[in-house]
């Protein structure tokens, strides 16, 4: 019974699906952030070989959420994933300065990507609670993402570990997405 | 060029998986490991890996063998290091093996070990720049005990470029050098030019009693999983998914300084900016805003110090605005902000465009009393001149 009215009200309010990547270099926190978003909880994670996707309801949109593998070589396969998304979350390891350039060089690959286009993007400047890590602004920076013009991005410094930061760029991209954008 | 390196790595690795040492996980010894820590010239199996991967890169940098790109540096390190070796030094160091991984790659031998090997990769960047050819092989290696045998050090890379030959691997270390013929095989005593680098005992390590303390517990910050056990996300109510998150941290973006990692950093709070365009209301979210001119893009640190998040919006502010310097001056508007959304600056949230247009229309307003007045002692004055 409780379930026939949830989908009633479901339908009458319209409840938004969403279909969203997680990309990012190997290591990033990706998979992390996916089950902390999941399951509010921190999971050990193995690195990923392939894809991890779960379902997350959040502000009333249904996340349909792929995290993909980061490994230099399973990267290409990631433009398999790109058709009909509405946005991308990528996630920067901020404590591994050494590949931030490469960490950038293959954001702006993802951006020029024409199935990519209508995409808004939500970067997560993870890694917050290690030494060393880089704030947001740096991040902002080593990425370039005042080159940028064409579309709405927010970046949030996240700790997966900690849990912090993650819901807030959640909620950034609920309302972008509920606004229209993307 | 790509196929290049990936040949170069291919290659490496099979000259570096024949050897028996590395054909176990250095942590676990499970079998045909396919991942490596480069900073410690390892090999791991993949549930090892990601506990080095948990660590964080300035621990431990990960790589897959077969998944990942390899810099020649990097391969270098995997052949100076090696299991073989990791052990040993970690052995003389009172590390047995199976004992605690984050413990065991937070001590003092980790460290010191990390930073021999990337001394060696170092000078031997200079000597492959300074001397082509130079075939200095043996490395200063760690004194085997007795019980585990260590190979003299020749660089794989320098073999290969003196030779030219892929050998088989069985017959491992000892082939001979075209330079230096009179090579021994492993179990001989070094002589001729390693004779100098036998006599020694690892001559980076001060001392031997200095290190030799038992696994200690250093304190790992590995949080355990902060399981908050509420599991009403998946029941039925749609609303309820905002899992846990409310009691981790706080959920309302404004003000919660406390909990930014450099929230004593004040940016600099010179607020021109928002009152030359009459904006001052504009953003009632933002904690305190700060504004100068700024050019160089070092500033965008610095103003956005305190800022939980940066959005393409507040980068930009307006949409017709264009120009990097413009992007530039326009970070330094939102720093000290905690959480701003785009919408902030286009306007589109429903408070922004009522701030805007609020602040708008107050500008108009005085525009009009300005001209109001004016022309009101137009008016006078003229009514004065005719009265006189």
């Amino acid at each position: 019974m409780g379930i026939v009215f949830t989908r009633l009200f479901s339908s009458l309010f319209g409840n938004r699906e969403a279909r969203i990547l997680v990309l990012g270099l190997d290591n990033a926190g990706k998979t992390t952030i996916l089950y902390r978003m999941q399951m509010g909880e921190v999971v050990s994670t193995i690195p990923t070989i392939g894809f991890n996707v779960e379902t997350v309801q959040y502000n009333n949109i249904k996340f349909q959420v792929w995290d993909l593998g980061g490994q230099t070589s399973i990267r290409p396969y990631w433009r398999c994933y790109f058709p009909n998304t509405q946005a991308i979350i990528y996630v920067v390891d901020s404590s591994d300065t050494d590949r931030l350039v490469i960490a950038k060089d293959e954001f702006h690959a993802i951006l020029e990507e024409e199935e990519l286009k209508g995409a808004v993007v939500l970067l997560f400047a993870n890694k917050q609670d290690l030494p060393g890590a880089l704030d947001d602004a740096s991040v902002t920076e080593a990425l370039e993402l005042h080159k940028i013009k064409s579309r709405q991005w927010a970046i949030f410094k996240t700790s997966a570990i900690k849990g912090e930061g993650i819901f807030e760029g959640l909620d950034w991209l609920s309302n972008t997405l509920k606004s229209g954008g993307g | 060029m790509a196929s290049d390196a990936s040949a170069d790595k291919t290659a490496v690795f099979r000259k570096l998986k024949s050897k028996p040492e590395n054909k176990v996980c250095f942590d676990c010894d499970a079998k045909n490991p396919t991942w490596a820590s480069v900073t410690y010239g390892i090999f791991l199996c993949i549930d090892c890996s990601a506990v080095h991967r948990s660590l964080g890169v300035h621990i431990s940098f990960v790589r897959s063998t077969n998944l990942d790109s390899w810099s020649p540096e990097q391969l270098k390190m995997m052949s100076y290091g090696g299991n073989g070796r990791a052990r040993v030094f970690f052995k003389q160091h009172g590390w047995i093996d199976g004992s605690k991984v984050e413990a065991k790659y937070t001590s003092r031998a980790a460290d010191l070990y990390k930073q021999l090997l990337s001394k060696e990769i170092a000078s031997s960047v200079v000597e492959d720049l300074g001397l082509p050819e130079s075939p200095v092989a043996p490395r200063p290696a760690p004194v085997s005990n007795g019980h585990v045998k260590t190979f003299p050090k020749e660089s794989f890379f320098e073999r290969s470029e003196t030779e030219e030959v892929i050998e088989p691997p069985a017959p491992k270390v000892s082939h001979p050098v075209a330079t230096y013929p009179s090579k021994k095989p492993i179990g001989a005593r070094k002589t001729g030019k390693t004779g100098g680098l036998g006599a020694r005992k690892l001559t980076t390590k001060p001392s031997e009693n200095l290190y030799d303390q038992r696994p200690e517990e250093p304190p790992v910050s590995v949080p355990a999983s902060t399981k908050t056990g509420t599991k009403s996300a998946t029941n039925g109510s749609s609303y309820a998914s905002r899992f846990e998150y409310s009691e981790n941290a706080p959920s309302n973006g404004v003000s919660n300084g406390g909990s930014s990692v450099i929230s004593h950093v004040t940016p600099p709070t010179s607020s021109d900016f928002f009152s030359e365009f009459g904006m001052e209301n504009g953003f009632p979210k933002k904690a305190s805003m700060a504004s100068s001119q700024v050019q160089e893009t070092d500033d965008a640190r610095k103003k956005f110090s305190n800022a939980k998040s940066i959005s393409s919006a507040q980068f930009f502010g307006d949409q017709n605005k264009s120009g990097d310097t413009e992007a530039q001056a326009s970070l330094q508007k939102f720093s000290g902000s905690t959480a701003i959304s785009s919408s902030d600056l286009f306007g589109q949230g429903s408070d922004d465009i009522f701030d805007v247009s609020a602040s708008d229309l107050i500008n108009r307003i005085t525009f009009q009393a300005q001209q109001d007045i004016s022309s009101l002692k137009n008016i006078a004055s003229s009514l004065m001149s005719d009265l006189f």
